[in-house]
């Protein structure tokens, strides 16, 4: 067995995950946690870009979409990645050998820098003559992004077989 | 009642659509994804009219009269394609979902609840949310409705453990 392995059986059986696993009502808690997170990353992010392709809220400045919805996009982030790690470690094993999770790692931590990007830009896009076409691109790409996260995690069980 | 129940889950399971569903590998996966993205906009826009009317967040210069008029929309259409995912997938196994409790509790008592008050709570804010002065009775309700969803997701992470 390669020290890979070897370091994914050591997680998954340590006393501390194995307390949380054998808690249903903490795996309960976990999944609970992972899923109304993401919905509100994804949400949260999904309205900043339909506010910048110009399908929702003009009468708000982008400034301001970003500036309301960005704190709730990190506080959601913050706990799929916390619970999202304990989910890992409950199956560390069926997990780390599977390569669609780091696909979907991959993909979100994509389309999390796509957040911090639009964030940063929000103010010079908040122009009189209109949201410039590059904005409406990164926009675009964003959402694309978010629902490569949401294909990829669905994908997580349904080829690695852990639910 | 059951019976009645019953024999629909059993006429469901057998309509077109979840047969094509049960037979790709593929399918399950792209209705969960419709499932998904519907629950994030809506949830992403709830949740914004929910903590706009509890003032949580940046000071900001929109009311939560006018967040509701910018995100009312986008808020049905994810509701509506959350539906459309989640009737699919409950079609694919209707025999087994109307026997779980933790479904029935989601389906028959807690989603209705929501949803009343969601709509309750978006009619009232056009009268509450008009300044950023929100009477307390709105914060209320946005703090309810936040819970009520929260029962909802819990009741629906619940179903396989059933």
């Amino acid at each position: 067995m390669s020290s890979y392995l070897q370091a994914c059986h050591a997680v998954q059986s340590s006393p501390f995950v194995m307390w949380f696993t054998d808690s249903i009502m903490i795996s309960l808690l976990i999944w609970l946690g992972h899923y109304v997170s993401s919905f509100l990353t994804i949400g949260s992010m999904v309205m900043i870009d339909l506010r910048i392709l110009g399908l929702t809220g003009k009468s708000q400045t982008i400034t301001e979409t970003a500036n309301f919805y960005s704190p709730w996009m990190w506080i959601g982030l913050s706990v799929v990645a916390f619970t999202g790690l304990t989910m890992i470690a409950s199956d560390a094993v069926s997990f780390c050998t599977s390569g669609i999770l780091g696909v979907n790692l991959l993909v979100t931590a994509v389309a999390a820098a796509s957040g911090v990007f639009i964030r940063k830009k929000a103010s010079a896009w908040d122009r009189p003559s209109g949201t410039p076409l590059e904005a409406k691109v990164a926009a675009g790409v964003s959402m694309l992004l978010w629902l490569g996260t949401i294909w990829s995690a669905v994908e997580v069980p349904a080829i690695t077989n852990v639910h | 009642m059951h019976s009645l129940l019953k024999s629909f889950a059993e006429w469901l399971e057998n309509t077109p659509v979840p047969l094509f569903v049960s037979d790709y590998p593929w399918t399950y996966q792209v209705v969960q994804f419709t499932h998904f993205t519907g629950l994030s906009l809506w949830l992403g826009t709830n949740i914004g009219l929910d903590l706009h009317l509890l003032g949580v967040g940046p000071k900001r210069k929109t009311s939560a009269a006018q967040f509701l008029k910018m995100t009312i929309v986008w808020n049905w259409i994810g509701l509506f394609i959350a539906a459309v995912g989640g009737l699919t997938l409950f079609s694919t196994a209707a025999t087994t979902f109307i026997d779980n409790p933790a479904f029935e509790t989601k389906i028959f008592a807690l989603l209705p609840i929501a949803l009343i008050w969601h709509i309750v709570v978006q009619v009232k804010t056009y009268s509450w949310g008009q300044t950023s002065d929100v009477p307390k009775v709105a914060k209320v309700a946005g703090a309810v409705e936040i819970l009520l969803w929260f029962c909802v997701a819990t009741a629906a992470v619940d179903i396989p453990y059933f």
